[in-house]
C-alpha cells in the first residue's frame, strides 16, 4: 500500500518549530550540492592559484562574488519553485527555437570543457599517489557512467556529500598556518586593486569559476525534480542561500591557507604536489594525500553531476526524452549526449601531448560568451508577470540583479576576449 | 496562388507579408487562432505584426482572408476593418502559436510527452484551413532553424491525439473533447507515468482535462506524492468527486496524507455512503491488514442457488474490484463461508451457495502485519484475504495486488537505502 506514514486523526499537531525544520530538510538539497559541485576541481585549482600568486589581494573579491551568486541563484530558485520548470524548458518555450538551440550548443561546449577539467583533476590527484592517468582517467570515467546509469546515484551522492568534509580541512590549515588576521581583514576590506592584466584575469577567472552557467540550469532542474512548491520557497531558499554561502567560505580559506603557506613561502604552483602544500599546516607530511583525496572526491562528484545536467537541459530545450529512469532505446539522445560528453571529457585529457590550457580556455570563452546570455534570459523571465505572478522581482532586486548581470558579464567578455585575441 | 500543395507549415507562413487587397503591406504573418471544436480545427482569426510592439498588432478574422499560400497571405478588407490587438474571436478559439509550438504536449496515440516543433495545416479548396497535425520531430526542428528541409526524420502526430498542456496562456481551459476521449483511453498506469512526468502547471492542467473516473483511475496508480499534490490543487467539490470514484482503501490512504481541515472537507463534499468507508478505514493504522483492506466485496446470501449467485454477480462486476470471491455471511455479517466463480461455474446450477461455499475460510485480524498477510495469501494461494474482527464479523478483504504493492514498496524502500 502507501510509502507515506499515516498521520493518525487525533495525535497532536507538530510543533511549528519542529514543522519548520521538517519543511527545511524536505526541500534542502538542489543549493547544498550546487555549491559543492561548484568547488569543482577548476574551483580548487583557481582558488589556490589565486592565494598562492597574489596573497590576500584578491580575498576582497569573495564579498561581492558572494552577493552576486546570491543573487543568481535565488532566481532561478524561485523560477523553478514558481513555474515548476526548468531554465533550459522556459527558455525554449518565451524565446523560441533559434536562441535555444544556439544558447544550447554553446553550454554543450563549456560543459564540455568544465567536464575536461574534472578529469584533469581526477588525473593530477591520483598522479600523487602516482598512479598513470591512462589508468584513473578511463577508469573514473567508466565509473562515473555507470554510476549514473545502472548505479546507485543516489546513495553515492551522500557519500560525495560527506567527503567535502574535506574543505574543513583548509578551514583548519588556514587557521592552523595563523595567516595575519589583521592584514587578511585590512586587505578585504580596503583592498589595493591593481590593474595589471595577469592580475585582471585571476579575478575574472575567481569570478567565472564560481558564478558558472551550468548552476543556473542544474539548481533550477533540481529543485523543479524536487517538487518545490510556492509555499515552501522560503525554506528553499534558505537552503540556496546557505549553499552559496558556503561554497565562498571554502573559497575563502582556500586562498587564505594558500596566501599563508605558498604565498608567504614565495612557491608557485606548477603542479597539484605544490598545491598540496597549503595544507601542510594541518596534515604535515600526509598533506598531499589529503589533498589528493579532497581534490580526487571533487572532481569525480562534478563529473558525475555536470554531464548529466548538460544533457537533461539539452534534452529537455529541444523535447528529446530524459533521464536515468528512461531506458536507453526510450531515450537515445539523452544516453548519447551523456555518454558522449564523459568519454570526449575524458579521451581528451589522454591525448598525448595536448595542451590542457588552451582547451581549458576555451572552455572558459564558452562560460564567459554563454554566461551573460544566460542572465539576460533570466532577468526577462523572471520579470514576465504571466509566468512569475506576484513573485516577480521587486525594484531592489531587479537593481542588485542587472548591476550584477553587467558586472560578470563585462568581466566573462573581458575574458572571452583576451583569451580569443590571446591577449595578456 | 502559388503550387505549394495543399499542405502548409506554420513556420513557412509565419513572418509571411500580409497584403490588403490593393497589394499593399499591411504587417506580417504572427499567429493564427483556430477553433476548439472541430476535430480538425479550422482557423477563425489571423494575427497581424507590425513592429515589435505587442499593442500595434492587428487581428483579422478568417472570412476577411482571401487566401493564404507561401509567397503572401492576401486580405479581403482594407487595414481599416481590422481590429486592433490580440484579439479571439467571438466563437471559442486559442492562438496556436501562443499555445502550441515550442510547448509540450501529451500525444495519446504513443502515450508521451513530446514537444512541438511545428505546426502542419490543411488548405482546403474553400480556402478554410485546418490544423490536422503537430511536428514533434527532428525534421521539424532542423527546419525552424532554417538549415534544412530535408535533413532528420519526420514525426507528425494527428491533432485528434494531442491533449495541449498550456492553459495559462489562453484563458480560461483548453478542453478539447476529442483529445480528452483519447486520453480516457490511456491505460491508468500510462497516465499516471506522463501525470509524474509533467511539471507542476502542465500536470494540474492534464489532470484537470480528464474525467473524474479516468482522474480516479489515473490517481490510484500515481505515487503518494504527486497523488496529494494533484488533489490539492483541486476545488474542493471536485476533488470529492474524483476521490468518491477512487477504491475505498485508496482513497482512504489519499486522505489520510492530505492536511486534516482539507481531509475533513473533502469527506464532507462527498456522497455519504462512500465517506463513510472511508471514514470507517481511516481508523486503522497503514501498516496493518485494516489499513491495506478495500470494504469492496461481494457477499451474498447463502441460500441462493448458484445460477442466481451468478446472476446477481452480474449486476455487481461494474462496480466491485474483485468479484472472484463471493463472501457468504449471517445476519450479524459473522463470515460463514467463500464461493469462487469457478465453483459457481463447475456446480449445478441448482446447488446452493451454503451447499458447495468452503466453510471457515482463512483469514486476517485487522491489526495483523503486512507480513503476515503476504504470507497467508501466498501460502494459500489466495487473490484475497478476508478481515475479520474478534467476533468473526468481515470488515473487508485485503487483495493480492494491495499485498504486491506494499510488499514491493518495501522493497524498493530497502534497495533504496541499500543500494541505489
Amino acid at each position: 500500500m502507501e510509502v507515506e506514514a499515516r498521520p493518525r486523526p487525533l495525535s497532536a499537531r507538530a510543533g511549528g518549530r519542529r514543522q519548520s525544520v521538517l519543511r527545511f530538510l524536505a526541500v534542502m538539497g538542489p543549493g547544498i550540492i550546487t555549491a559543492n559541485v561548484d568547488n569543482d576541481a577548476g574551483g580548487i585549482t583557481t582558488y589556490s592559484l589565486a592565494g598562492a600568486r597574489y596573497g590576500y589581494g584578491l580575498v576582497w573579491t569573495l564579498l561581492p562574488i558572494t552577493v552576486a551568486l546570491v543573487v543568481v541563484q535565488e532566481m532561478c530558485a524561485r523560477m523553478g519553485a514558481v513555474t515548476g520548470k526548468g531554465l533550459a524548458d522556459l527558455i525554449r518555450e518565451n524565446f523560441g527555437v533559434r536562441l535555444t538551440f544556439y544558447t544550447m550548443v554553446l553550454l554543450l561546449l563549456a560543459d564540455l570543457g568544465n567536464t575536461v577539467a574534472e578529469f584533469a583533476g581526477v588525473a593530477a590527484s591520483l598522479e600523487i599517489f602516482g598512479v598513470s592517468r591512462y589508468l584513473s582517467v578511463p577508469l573514473a570515467a567508466a565509473f562515473v557512467w555507470w554510476l549514473v546509469v545502472y548505479g546507485s546515484y543516489r546513495r553515492v551522492e551522500k557519500v560525495f556529500l560527506l567527503a567535502c568534509v574535506f574543505y574543513l580541512a583548509y578551514v583548519a590549515s588556514g587557521v592552523l598556518a595563523q595567516p595575519g588576521w589583521a592584514s587578511v581583514l585590512h586587505e578585504s576590506m580596503a583592498p589595493r586593486t591593481r590593474v595589471d592584466a595577469a592580475y585582471v584575469t585571476m579575478l575574472v577567472g575567481l569570478v567565472g569559476t564560481t558564478i558558472a552557467p551550468w548552476m543556473q540550469f542544474y539548481q533550477q532542474a533540481a529543485i523543479v525534480e524536487k517538487g518545490v512548491r510556492v509555499e515552501d520557497y522560503p525554506y528553499s531558499r534558505l537552503d540556496v542561500v546557505s549553499g552559496c554561502i558556503f561554497t565562498d567560505v571554502v573559497a575563502f580559506f582556500i586562498i587564505v591557507a594558500c596566501a599563508a603557506t605558498l604565498h608567504a613561502g614565495g612557491v608557485a604552483i606548477e603542479t597539484a604536489g605544490d598545491a598540496a602544500q597549503a595544507l601542510r599546516p594541518l596534515a604535515g607530511a600526509y598533506c598531499a594525500g589529503l589533498f589528493a583525496f579532497g581534490l580526487f572526491n571533487a572532481s569525480l562528484f562534478s563529473a558525475s553531476v555536470l554531464p548529466l545536467a548538460t544533457a537533461y537541459s539539452v534534452c529537455e530545450a529541444l523535447g528529446w526524452e530524459a533521464g536515468v529512469s528512461k531506458r536507453m532505446r526510450e531515450a537515445p539522445h539523452f544516453y548519447a549526449l551523456y555518454t558522449g560528453l564523459i568519454a570526449l571529457g575524458a579521451a581528451i585529457i589522454l591525448v598525448p601531448g595536448i595542451p590542457l590550457i588552451p582547451v581549458m580556455y576555451l572552455s572558459q570563452v564558452a562560460n564567459g560568451v554563454l554566461l551573460p546570455v544566460v542572465l539576460v534570459f533570466m532577468l526577462l523571465l523572471i520579470n514576465r508577470r504571466d509566468l512569475m505572478g506576484q513573485h516577480t522581482n521587486g525594484t531592489a532586486m531587479n537593481a542588485a540583479a542587472w548591476v550584477t548581470v553587467i558586472v560578470t558579464s563585462g568581466l566573462s567578455l573581458y575574458l572571452a576576449v583576451t583569451v580569443f585575441f590571446g591577449a595578456g | 496562388m502559388a503550387n505549394d500543395g495543399p499542405f502548409l507549415f506554420y513556420s513557412a507562413l509565419h513572418g509571411r507579408p500580409v497584403l490588403d487587397p490593393d497589394g499593399n503591406l499591411v504587417g506580417r504573418f504572427d499567429d493564427l487562432a483556430v477553433t476548439l471544436t472541430e476535430t480538425f480545427p479550422a482557423a477563425t482569426a489571423l494575427l497581424i505584426r507590425r513592429g515589435r510592439v505587442e499593442s500595434f498588432r492587428l487581428t483579422a478574422r478568417w472570412r476577411d482572408v482571401e487566401s493564404v499560400d507561401l509567397a503572401a497571405v492576401r486580405l479581403r478588407v482594407p487595414v481599416e476593418r481590422l481590429v486592433p490587438g490580440r484579439r479571439l474571436p467571438s466563437e471559442p478559439s486559442f492562438w496556436v502559436g501562443q499555445a502550441l509550438l515550442d510547448r509540450q504536449i501529451v500525444d495519446t496515440s504513443g502515450a508521451k510527452v513530446v514537444r512541438v516543433n511545428d505546426l502542419h495545416f490543411l488548405r482546403v479548396p474553400t480556402g478554410d484551413l485546418h490544423l490536422v497535425h503537430v511536428d514533434v520531430g527532428f525534421r521539424g526542428l532542423v527546419r525552424r532553424l532554417g538549415w534544412s528541409t530535408t535533413m532528420g526524420k519526420e514525426r507528425l502526430i494527428s491533432w485528434r491525439y494531442v491533449q495541449p498542456l498550456t492553459l495559462a496562456a489562453t484563458g480560461e481551459s483548453l478542453q478539447l473533447t476529442v483529445a480528452r476521449k483519447e486520453l480516457g483511453r490511456l491505460h491508468p498506469a500510462e497516465l499516471a507515468d506522463i501525470l509524474s512526468e509533467l511539471d507542476g502547471r502542465e500536470r494540474e492542467s492534464l489532470f484537470r482535462a480528464l474525467a473524474p473516473e479516468a482522474a480516479a483511475r489515473a490517481l490510484t496508480e500515481v505515487e503518494p506524492k504527486v497523488r496529494q499534490r494533484l488533489i490539492a490543487g483541486l476545488p474542493a467539490e471536485r476533488a470529492a468527486d474524483i476521490v468518491e470514484r477512487m477504491p475505498p482503501d485508496e482513497a482512504a490512504d489519499l486522505l489520510a496524507a492530505l492536511p486534516q481541515p482539507q481531509s475533513e472537507l473533502l469527506l464532507e463534499k462527498m456522497e455519504r455512503a462512500e465517506a463513510a468507508e472511508v471514514q470507517q478505514l481511516l481508523r486503522y493504522e497503514p501498516d496493518t491488514a485494516g489499513g491495506m483492506m478495500t470494504t469492496e466485496f461481494v457477499t451474498l446470501p447463502s441460500h441462493l442457488t448458484a445460477a442466481e449467485a451468478l446472476e446477481r454477480l452480474r449486476g455487481l462486476a461494474r462496480e466491485v474490484e474483485l468479484i472472484y470471491y463471493i463472501y457468504l455471511v449471517d445476519p450479524a455479517a459473522r463470515l460463514q463461508g467463500v464461493v469462487t466463480i469457478r465453483h459457481l461455474l463447475l456446480f449445478d446450477p441448482a446447488a446452493r451457495l451454503e451447499e458447495i461455499m468452503r466453510r471457515d475460510p482463512v483469514s486476517v485480524r485487522p491489526d495483523d502485519t503486512p507480513e503476515r498477510v503476504a504470507e497467508i495469501t501466498e501460502k494459500y494461494n489466495l487473490l484475497a484475504v478476508p478481515v475479520l474482527d474478534a467476533q468473526g464479523k468481515l470488515l473487508g478483504v485485503v487483495t493480492v495486488d494491495d499485498v504486491l504493492t506494499h510488499m514491493t514498496t518495501r522493497a524498493w524502500k530497502w534497495k533504496l537505502a541499500h543500494a541505489p
